[in-house]
């Protein structure tokens, strides 16, 4: 029999104070990033402008596409280059002009102009109005906030109160660890991140509710010992599963991070993350959670009818 | 309990059955795919059109494919007899199959097929101005707060701000709309009604557009009370599509101003503007002298240049060469330098009617023209409107020409019966030959009408304006009894083209702006499908050998539990015609790494209950049961996450979504039945002493 972890005893819960300095201070910096850089980096989805993706022929430098863009009269965008398996695309991002329906047409002939020899083909554009990016916005917001809320009705419902509080507690914590890293690294924050986001919070929630479920199980067969090695047991029993799930999850985002092209670059480096912190939050932060509610307020009910 | 293993093995059954006639299409399509772009090479071969074209006009039956090979020179009778049977071919039963068997398959979405994706919302203050009546200039200055405060600040609300506007003026709405009595709140509510008609009216319109236009399967669907989306997969040309949706297709035949008429209001606005230097956004008078010197030389270009415009035909009339007629005031009025005492006509030369302004002036020209003070100058009846596009003088440098016209139109596109686009033969004015033109024929009212309009206003200039916009303004000469006209100038015949379908479909009931527009071209989207198809392919590889090395015999079992449910996942796409999407396949990958998770709970609890010396049917059995709670709870609060993200998210989000959770209803069921099934059958049937975990 093939075991990564064989009767494993770490006493995971004792390291939960440098785990919370640890978490506070990701979180910390995070925010810091995103306060320094003058709030997140919202993409055009949700502040409105022109995205649009397109390839030369010959593929021209990074500062030349700028430059040529800058003087077209963009001055406010934002260029970058992307490479992958000997193609460069150029990502051009524009901060919203009200009444240019055409400005992708604009912007396309200008660049040909200034490239005459080197052919280039549009390979995606997107405009969306101040409006819509606004809505959007608002949308994104409530998205996550429901699904929050229904959450932690669930896991009120199938445990306690308090596990609903620390899951919930974890996967804000995974959310904004991800979020803050968006900001330090400079990526955009676009509705496909959200949705990464959003499923940073399901698979959060599905490895803390497996280790939640085995605490459950455990306050009931090992009444004998105390709450704090019922957790260390519980999340020891289940250390090959997470350490498995995580793993073979870990592999396809990877594969989706390196292979999965351009556009859901940025979407896979979020599960990327939020994969690494989902489950470092189960052990150490939702679990502690749980010790630290116990020491203060002793849940007398726990040890019997949980 | 022999009954219901019973049961079980035949629902297992049944959905593997399901799972597979639901694919088979799919297979299908994605052999006949590969045929069909083999036999286009081939065609694409022999004759040098591109496979692109090709695959766009295969299955176009108004294309005559059979005649654009035979009129390949350099082919023999043979090849050619050839090629055109192959395209006999692919349009008979070929076709017959692929339309058959595409029906079924799992549908792409437009950013893996490549296509547009917009999002147009029916402008509630252009509507309003439409139907408000007896405007004033109190009217016109809400109007503009309203649009001005809108654009500054999006989250606000027309109708609050509408009648905020209304009300800080002390002014009732119903003085504009509707009945005397009724209050603003019930106008406003009049207007949302008349909105959402408009909408209606606009989805039909677009239709009508969009199928003549010649796009497969397009999708045009009204989203909330004001807006609609439509979505066309495939679009080679994003520009051609993007002008043929947004453009309203107000088509208005308006009479240009007396020559007198327009001098004196240039007058008026340039004495206006003397008066009030100081008033906000008038421009600095220093940098202008240049501008107006550069204004005295175009001067006699355009002259020629106009020439170039000018326009005419057997029965209607050219724009006569104004120099000729009015040359005098013209020198009068451009020929000298910048004058500050002249801020606004010495932006422009005076032809007569005709007004020209340099391309470097225009947005000038135009920040006056856009000040609310300066409007209310203008006597209400005129309006000043540019031409359709840019010409260039002699020396290289554009200019635009300027109307003054009367507002109210003498007629418009709801006169029309037909538009059709004519190649010019050039009789009339040798520089029209070979250009597309429109022809336009009225129906029987709107050639009564036209007709008097023309016979009451010879000599006069006749505007065709499409969308605010001076298509051509010529002379008119005689009487035009029979209800036709013209309208020349097109850039290409595709714009002819354009033009002409939307001016058939009827112009729209008020202005629409799209708001949202994503376009993914072709290549992009093949790549995202290849990029796609290879991240699952190695992540399903990777996890499969994974599971087998660690969980053995086992291993096999969860490895063939994750391939039925890949496989029931892509059954319930094609089953239920979802459309497929790149977050759609992230999410499929994702589901891969995630599916075994069921299934690792599940060994893990056999495990432990083998090492803690239970019998392997017991452990089997207790292994399941045990799981079983942690594998639901744990699932369920997943899928509660892929709901919320369905409903709020937008096109490929709501993909990402959708395989999420359809993937997490697949491998809690292949987990806990079909997993289930494997092993109580293994268990049961050998009797195993030891299990491979």
């Amino acid at each position: 029999m093939l075991q990564i972890f064989r009767n494993t005893n770490f006493d995971f819960q004792s390291k939960r104070r440098v785990a919370f300095v640890i978490s506070g201070a990701l979180i910390l910096i995070g925010i810091i990033a995103t306060i320094m850089r003058g709030g997140p980096n919202y993409s055009i989805d949700f502040t409105g402008g022109l995205q649009m993706m397109l390839r030369f022929e010959t593929p021209v430098e990074e500062s030349v596409v700028r430059t040529a863009v800058a003087d077209l009269g963009y001055t406010d965008a934002e260029v970058k280059t992307i490479t992958g398996r000997g193609q460069q695309d150029v990502m051009i991002r524009i901060p919203v002009l009200t009444g240019h329906d055409d400005l992708s047409d604009e912007l396309q002939a200008g660049l040909q102009a200034q490239f005459p020899d080197d052919p280039l083909t549009v390979r995606s554009v997107e405009t969306v109005g101040p409006k819509i990016g606004h809505e959007l916005r608002n949308a994104a917001i409530l998205a996550i906030l429901a699904s929050l809320f229904f959450i932690v009705i669930y896991i009120s419902w199938r445990f306690r109160y308090r596990y609903a509080i620390a899951a919930l507690a974890a996967l804000t914590h995974d959310v904004l660890i991800v979020f803050g890293l968006f900001s330090i690294l400079n990526l955009q924050i676009s509705l496909a991140v959200i949705a990464a986001f959003l499923t940073i919070v399901g698979y959060s929630l599905n490895d803390t509710i497996v280790v939640f479920d085995r605490i459950r199980e455990n306050v009931k067969k090992l009444r004998a010992k105390k709450f704090f090695d019922q957790i260390n047991i519980s999340i020891n029993e289940t250390l090959s599963r997470t350490v498995l799930t995580s793993g073979t999850t870990l592999v396809v985002v990877f594969i989706l991070y390196f292979f999965g092209g351009a556009v859901i670059h940025d979407f896979a480096f979020a599960l990327l993350a939020g994969v690494i912190v989902g489950t470092y939050s189960s052990i150490f932060v939702a679990s502690p959670i749980l010790i630290e509610w116990d020491n203060a307020r002793p849940d007398k009910r726990s040890k019997k009818t949980i | 309990m022999k009954g219901s293993h019973l049961f079980r093995t035949l629902l297992i059954l049944v959905l593997v059955v399901l799972a597979v006639v639901n694919l088979y299409p799919t297979y299908r399509g994605m052999q006949l795919e590969n045929n069909l772009e083999q036999k286009l090479q081939q065609i694409s071969d022999a004759t040098g059109m591109p496979v692109n074209i090709l695959r766009e006009d295969i299955f176009r039956f108004d294309v005559d494919l059979a005649y654009k090979i035979r009129q390949q020179t350099d082919l023999s009778d043979d090849k050619k007899a050839e090629l055109v049977s192959l395209v006999n071919e692919l349009r008979g039963d070929f076709f017959a199959e692929f339309e058959d068997v595409s029906d079924g398959s799992i549908k792409l979405g437009l950013d893996l097929q490549g296509g547009m994706h917009l999002i147009l919302e029916v402008s509630l203050v252009d509507l309003m101005d439409r139907l408000a009546k007896g405007t004033d200039q109190t009217y016109e200055e809400v109007s503009n707060a309203v649009r001005q405060q809108l654009i500054d600040d999006p989250t606000l609300e027309f109708d609050q701000v509408v009648v905020q506007q209304f009300a800080d003026r002390g002014v009732p709405m119903a003085r504009y709309f509707g009945d005397p009595r009724q209050s603003d709140r019930e106008i406003v509510r009049m207007l949302g009604e008349q909105a959402e008609e408009a909408v209606n009216l606009t989805l039909t319109k677009l239709r009508n557009r969009i199928d003549e236009f010649g796009v497969s399967e397009p999708s045009i669907t009204r989203q909330g009370a004001r807006r609609i989306v439509v979505e066309l997969p495939g679009v080679q040309d994003p520009t051609r599509a993007r002008n043929l949706i947004g453009r309203t297709a107000l088509l208005e035949f308006k009479l240009v101003a007396d020559a007198e008429v327009s001098a004196r209001v240039i007058q008026d606005i340039d004495d206006y503007l003397r008066k009030h230097s100081d008033a906000p956004g008038l421009m600095d008078t220093e940098g202008d002298t240049s501008a107006a010197a550069d204004e005295e030389m175009a001067a006699e270009e355009m002259a020629d240049a106009d020439a170039d415009t000018a326009t005419s035909d057997e029965e209607q009339t050219s724009t006569e060469r104004l120099l000729g007629e009015d040359g005098d005031d013209m020198a009068e009025s451009s020929g000298s330098s910048f004058d500050p005492n002249r801020p606004f006509s010495s932006l422009m030369s005076l032809f007569g009617r005709q007004i020209v302004v340099l391309e470097s002036d225009r947005d000038r020209v135009e920040a006056i023209l856009g000040r609310q003070d300066v409007q209310n100058v203008i006597p209400p009846e005129y309006e000043f409107l540019w031409s359709n596009k840019e010409n260039t003088d002699q020396q290289g440098r554009a200019f635009n020409y300027l109307y003054l016209l009367k507002s109210k139109a003498e007629l418009t596109g709801s006169a029309l019966s037909d538009a059709q686009v004519t190649i010019g033969s050039g009789s009339a004015d040798p520089t029209q030959a070979g250009q597309a033109i429109v022809t336009l024929t009225m129906k029987r009212e709107g050639a009564r009408t036209f007709a008097r309009v023309t016979e009451n206003n010879i000599g006069e200039q006749l505007a065709i304006v499409l969308d605010d916009k001076v298509h051509m303004a010529p002379n008119i000469r005689s009487r035009i009894p029979d209800g036709r006209a013209i309208i020349e100038g097109m850039e290409s015949v595709e714009e002819a083209d354009d033009i002409s379908i939307v001016l058939r479909a009827g112009a729209l009931p008020a202005p629409v702006e799209i708001i949202e527009e994503r376009t993914v071209g072709p290549s992009l989207g093949e790549d995202s499908i290849k990029a796609g198809t290879f991240s699952a392919i190695t992540g399903l590889a990777l996890v499969m050998i994974f599971m087998v090395i660690y969980y053995r015999g086992s291993g096999l079992v969860a490895d063939l539990v994750l391939l039925l449910n890949i496989i029931f996942l892509m059954a319930v796409l094609a089953g239920f015609g979802f459309t497929l999407t790149l977050p759609g396949i992230a999410g499929i990958i994702l589901t891969i790494g995630m599916a075994v998770d069921a299934n690792v709970l599940i060994f893990e609890r056999i495990r432990e209950e083998l090492t803690a010396g239970k019998t392997v049917w017991n452990a089997v059995k207790n292994g399941f049961d045990r799981a079983l709670i942690t594998i639901l709870d744990a699932n369920i609060t997943t899928m509660i996450a892929g709901i919320i993200l369905y409903q709020f998210g937008t096109g490929p989000i709501r993909g990402f979504a959708l395989t999420l959770m359809i993937g997490i209803a697949a491998s809690v069921f292949t987990a806990l039945v079909v997993s289930r099934a494997i092993f109580d059958y293994i268990t049961a049937r050998w009797s195993v002493k030891k299990l491979s975990i």
